[in-house]
């Protein structure tokens, strides 16, 4: 029998392999409905609240992807979502939540949406916390999407629930934040592998369950220090399963993240206490740095290089999705920026669609050896 | 070859004198900004600065051909190959000013961008502000699905509410409302000017084609708020009217008359135009230049009419908005198919194109998708366009002449 820190990878790992897979079958133990989200800026506790399961799509669940009818400058992300739709691979998917992070994914609703019956809602959120109004509209979003959530879901979205809702995720962010303080402080504690396992079963659990398995993972017994090669801090929208193997086996360990698939998802906490969609509403207002997000005090590129300090990382790898022009464009002051500060710093391409194991194997393992 | 209008001269004149108002601002003392093109330039007017636009910075460069070398400059730095491409020509243009053909641009006071167009600009414009460490003025309205909701109108006419105040610490001056008043109102007027020129091309012949328009739009971008934007558009429909009257047309022997999607190719627009021209075709209308016919209504309270005004501009409104547009278009100006234009640069513009021309198509209505970039020439496969456009052409005659040989 295996132990709970076993069972926990092995679960983690199932969902990550087949999350769609682990959706019916929630759905099937439970009765309840399942919402597919697009990252990542939906306020899930609200669905969480009207008794859904929140599924966050990231275009790659089903392999590699049949771009058909997906034009060849959308980002894979992008054209593995809308793909994935059209090619009815999300049957168990029983209503959608598009928010409004970048034209593409506004645009891929666009295109879906004729076609594809199911119930949805665009949630369009302020892309400038510090606009005058911005609260206010938000407010007005969060709540017009908790009366679409209850409605789809035949439970009204009370606020004791939402409350209660709130709580879980602020548990599961707080699971997620040691499980990053633990890979800081021991370098290699988790390898990368690992980790892309874990941030992506939260994608497709409930989040009790997923802060369970973390739980579970944050258990494991420290075995023999392990002196990595290199420390990363790994930015970008996403990792995939080759990058990480490609990491793990030149000896690099993650020692931080911002990604949208890892920290930017899990960080922030919303208050507990007092009115439930305020604290929704201040808490994406003040999340952390975000090429997709304007902030006012230019900060993104400050932050960033500060959290890779802080988590005691000796070099930065960004993971540029091709085609995602919110990330691309600070690539060359990032580049810039770890220059001036003396940290190797290496872009390196992704596409979700191409196999692309064989040259980031070699990319990756030449930028681990780089200061040796 | 299609007629060229004799505005063209006056135009290009009005653009050179728009770009050295830039470079002069500082002697005379005048704030310079750099704007984008779907912000409310008005109130720039109203406290006396000098707007610039890279975007249309851009464009010239397209048209020059100078888009590629400038764009490979700024992927020399480490800008991706699939960014937009009128991003990576200014970037090029700061680094290398001699390749771009006005010299590049002035350096601004401050930058004030609004992400109704796209959301790249955003970014765009936050690197301008790190590279010229100057403040930016960022107006954000939410995309529309569907229909208008009332907590988004606000939260634009909040943010309008906000800029006088913005603009007086930004500037030192004090804010004029009897001058932005005035430039709503001329705004409005060139516009309506401009949805003119644009109309006249639903006679037979059409008077003037999309090429024409995509050149003479530089004013209602660049300088819409203005008496000499106005001047010039009184003069351009005139000019269209007299031709109307004349009965001539763009294009001899007109045949067939198509709808254009998308940014032109600037780089090749009076190529396509002439090699259409040959072969009896006039593309008679473009979604992008009939974008600027949008204005504000007229209305007490100014500020929030503007602000309505730019919330729906067309690249912020959903497909199904676009694509009735496009059909109306394409009823009024009696045209035989649309060409859309997918351009690789402006993905907001270009992603649903595909899905667009497909409901067409199932109505019959003739389509080509033809792959291209607005400013970058290396994206440009020109054997490619002439076969498929000839091919397209062929289609037509089939259609509406079958069994007669051109």
């Amino acid at each position: 029998m295996p132990s709970g820190v076993e069972w926990a990878f092995r679960f983690a790992s199932e969902v990550s392999r087949n999350p769609a897979a682990a959706v019916s079958r929630w759905k099937s133990l439970s009765g309840r409905k399942a919402a597919g989200c697009i990252p990542i800026y939906a306020p899930e506790e609200v669905l969480h609240a009207a008794g859904m399961l929140p599924v966050t799509l990231w275009g790659n669940e089903f392999g590699p992807a049949s771009p058909a009818g997906v034009p060849p400058f959308v980002c894979s992300v992008a054209g593995g979502i809308v793909s994935d739709i059209r090619a009815g691979k999300w049957e168990g998917i029983d209503a959608w939540v598009f928010p409004s992070t970048c034209d593409t994914f506004q645009n891929a609703f666009e295109v879906l949406f004729p076609y594809d019956e199911r119930p949805r809602f665009p949630f369009v959120f302020p892309a400038y916390a510090d606009a005058p109004g911005a609260s206010e509209y938000l407010l007005d979003r969060i709540e017009a999407f908790r009366e679409w959530a209850g409605r789809v879901s035949g439970r009204e979205v009370s606020e004791g629930a939402l409350e209660k809702s709130v709580r879980v995720y602020n548990e599961n962010r707080r699971a997620f934040s040691l499980l990053e303080e633990k890979m800081a402080e021991s370098p290699g504690a988790f390898s990368g592998t690992e980790f892309l396992t874990l941030a992506r079963a939260g994608m497709a659990l409930p989040k009790e369950g997923h802060t369970e398995i973390l739980r579970e993972a944050l258990a494991r017994p420290r075995g023999t220090p392990r002196y990595p090669r290199a420390k990363i801090f790994l930015s970008g929208i996403l990792a995939t399963g080759p990058v990480m193997e490609a990491l793990d086996a030149a000896g690099a360990a993650i020692v931080g993240n911002d990604l949208a698939l890892g920290n930017r998802y899990y960080s922030g906490l919303a208050h507990e206490s007092g009115d439930p969609p305020l604290s929704l509403v201040r808490r994406h207002l003040r999340r952390a740095p975000c090429p997709t997000l304007h902030d006012s005090e230019g900060t993104r590129i400050e932050r960033l290089f500060e959290r890779s300090v802080g988590s005691g990382a000796d070099r930065v790898l960004l993971l540029r999705v091709r085609q995602c022009e919110p990330e691309s464009g600070e690539i060359p002051d990032i580049s810039d920026e770890s220059r001036k500060r003396g940290i190797p710093f290496l872009c390196l391409d992704i596409d979700l669609q191409a196999e692309e194991r064989a040259s980031a194997k070699v990319r990756i393992e030449a930028f681990v050896e780089m200061g040796e | 070859m299609a007629k060229r209008l004799a505005a063209a001269a006056r135009m290009k004149e009005m653009m050179l004198r728009h770009f050295q108002a830039g470079w002069l601002a500082r002697e005379e003392g005048r704030k310079v900004a750099f704007v984008t093109s779907g912000a409310p330039v008005e109130f720039l007017h109203a406290m006396d600065v000098v707007p610039v636009y890279p975007e249309n910075h851009g464009a010239v460069c397209g048209v020059a051909r100078a888009g590629g070398r400038l764009c490979q400059a700024a992927e020399e730095k480490g800008y991706s190959r699939d960014l937009c491409s009128y991003w990576k020509v200014d970037w090029g243009a700061r680094t290398t000013p001699a390749a771009s053909p006005i010299g590049g641009l002035p350096k601004p006071d401050f930058l004030f961008c609004a992400n109704n167009i796209c959301r790249t600009v955003v970014k765009w414009y936050e690197g301008l502000s790190r590279f010229y460490r100057v403040p930016l003025l960022l107006l954000d309205m939410p995309f529309r699905h569907g229909e208008e909701e009332p907590a988004a109108r606000e939260y634009v006419r909040e943010q309008f509410r906000n800029i006088p105040g913005e603009l007086a610490r930004l500037t030192g001056r004090t804010w004029d409302e009897g001058r932005f008043r005035e430039s709503v109102d001329l705004s409005r007027e060139a516009s309506v000017l401009w949805q003119e020129c644009i109309e006249a091309n639903s006679a037979r012949p059409a008077p003037a084609t999309a090429a024409d328009q995509f050149l003479m739009m530089g004013p209602i971008v660049t300088m819409r708020g203005t008496r000499e934007a106005v001047g010039f558009y009184r003069e351009l429909a005139d000019e269209i009217r007299e031709r109307v009257g004349r009965g001539e047309g763009a294009v001899e022997a007109e045949r067939f008359r198509l709808l254009w999607d998308n940014l032109p190719v600037w780089h090749q627009l009076r190529p396509l135009s002439d090699f259409l021209a040959d072969r009896g075709v006039v593309l008679v209308g473009a979604t992008y230049t009939n974008a600027w016919t949008e204005r504000a209504a007229k209305s007490p309270d100014g500020t929030d009419a503007v602000a309505d005004a730019y919330a729906r501009v067309w690249l912020n409104m959903g497909l199904a908005h676009r694509e009735e547009i496009i059909r109306r278009m394409a009823a009024s100006l009696a045209t035989d198919g649309v060409i859309f234009h997918a351009n690789r640069s402006c993905k907001p513009y270009s992603f649903g194109q595909e899905e667009i021309a497909a409901r067409l198509k199932s109505d019959g209505i003739p389509c080509i998708l033809m792959d291209g970039d607005m400013a970058d020439e290396r994206d440009f496969a020109e054997g490619s366009w002439r076969t498929r456009l000839e091919a397209f052409v062929e289609q037509l005659d089939n259609r509406f002449h079958p069994g007669r040989t051109r």
